[in-house]
């Protein structure tokens, strides 16, 4: 399966201002990347099942919904303050979060972060993350770990949670994962079927 | 007749011509530890360590294959998924135990350190291809290599561990010190 790497120059809000691999740069290790550079994203296209990006936007919908990948300036937007529905997340620094940023950045497509944003208010409404992990089983796979999906209350009932589940299963499986797992509790069981996940094991946690 | 510990630790290595009686071992199914505990083994000091290129020649691979499917790999491809995986550092942590009379891997486990933004940029720690040989079975080895991966989580800064597990297997998890939580659920391709 055919697989192209390069790097696409991004504005300061991590929309694409180039795309294509005219003025590119082939970039053979992810050491070339230094922490911190915000401005360039390693974008892998899969020749065969890529999902086009332009502009930042990765799935429009005509309602002005779309989808798209987390950009720095999200920080403003309630991106942290969302999350804040999911889980008890205390507020982070512009810095604290540019430099977690980075982190993830710097993982290209193996950790993908979308966000949909309700640009009427210029607010965040919806999230979620896939990581990917290799693993040696299977003749060396890989398999999409889906986390962190929220959307905010006042945004329920648009299906923009299914809008942001597909997203993140299309990228794993345009990453070559042989299947996309996720943790949920009982009660949410329903939607990740209506989403075509099926039930498969128990989780099990340890807490510090 | 019971007999002391040591004289089980003889009748082990003694040659197979020379055995009297079948090593002294508890046989439990894949719960390492659940009758074995009150009595410490030559095997439960065996060391962990990091996954290494030469162990795609003692039998990792072929490990892999009593968990699920698991087709066999040249070493050129274990080493390019090698690379891959050794450059998430102690983010990506894959260990084996090593039986040093037969140099094979008799037990694996790994965890994957997942950096988030949720609370306060917070790390989890996610448990993954956790198995014992079923020839080393009863002999804590599984509960040891749990342990081994939970601690690398909390060293890392992870403010948990999960995993998930067949429902049968609630019971191991449990004595390694988990609780049972929500459900898994996946799509495959």
């Amino acid at each position: 399966m055919g697989s192209e790497t390069f790097v696409a120059n991004v504005n300061p809000k991590g929309q694409l201002i180039e795309n294509g691999t005219e003025n590119t740069q082939i970039i053979e290790n992810e050491e070339e990347i230094q922490n911190g550079v915000i401005n360039e994203l390693i974008v892998e296209k899969s020749i065969e099942n890529g999902h086009k990006i332009e502009n930042g936007l990765v799935n429009e919908y005509d309602d002005g919904f779309s989808v798209r990948c987390l950009e720095i300036s999200d920080h403003k937007k309630g991106f942290v303050e969302l999350l804040g529905q999911l889980s008890p997340t205390q507020p982070l620094s512009e810095e604290e979060f540019q430099e977690r940023f980075a982190e993830l950045a710097s993982m290209g497509p193996d950790h993908h972060i979308c966000v949909i944003e309700d640009t009427s208010s210029c607010r965040i409404v919806a999230t979620g993350s896939v990581f990917v992990e290799r693993k040696f089983i299977r003749g060396c796979s890989k398999v999409g770990h889906i986390e962190d999906v929220v959307v905010d209350k006042g945004a329920r009932g648009l299906h923009l949670g299914h809008r942001v589940v597909k997203h993140l299963v299309d990228h794993a499986k345009a990453t070559d994962c042989y299947k996309v797992v996720l943790y949920c509790k009982p009660e949410l069981r329903e939607f990740y079927q209506k989403c075509g996940f099926m039930e498969k094991n128990v989780q099990m946690a340890l807490y510090f | 007749m019971h007999l002391p510990q040591f004289i089980c630790s003889v009748i082990r290595s003694v040659p197979v011509a020379f055995a009297m009686t079948p090593p002294l071992r508890v046989e439990s199914p894949h719960l390492p530890g659940s009758r074995m505990t009150s009595i410490p083994l030559v095997e439960g000091n065996l060391p962990i360590r990091r996954l290494e290129i030469s162990d795609h020649k003692k039998g990792f691979v072929e490990l892999l294959g009593q968990l699920t499917v698991c087709p066999q790999l040249t070493e050129s491809e274990f080493q390019v998924q090698f690379a891959e995986v050794a450059k998430l550092g102690e983010s990506h942590c894959i260990c084996v135990i090593e039986d040093p009379n037969t140099e094979r891997i008799i037990a694996t486990g790994s965890v994957f350190i997942e950096k988030k933004f949720i609370r306060g940029g917070s790390k989890v720690g996610h448990i993954e291809d956790v198995v014992v040989a079923k020839t080393a079975r009863g002999l804590c080895l599984g509960q040891r290599m749990v342990k081994h991966l939970v601690d690398h989580a909390k060293a890392t800064g992870c403010y948990k561990v999960v995993l998930a597990c067949a429902p049968e297997l609630r019971e191991f998890y449990e004595k390694c010190g988990f609780e049972d939580k929500n459900v898994q659920m996946s799509v495959y391709f």
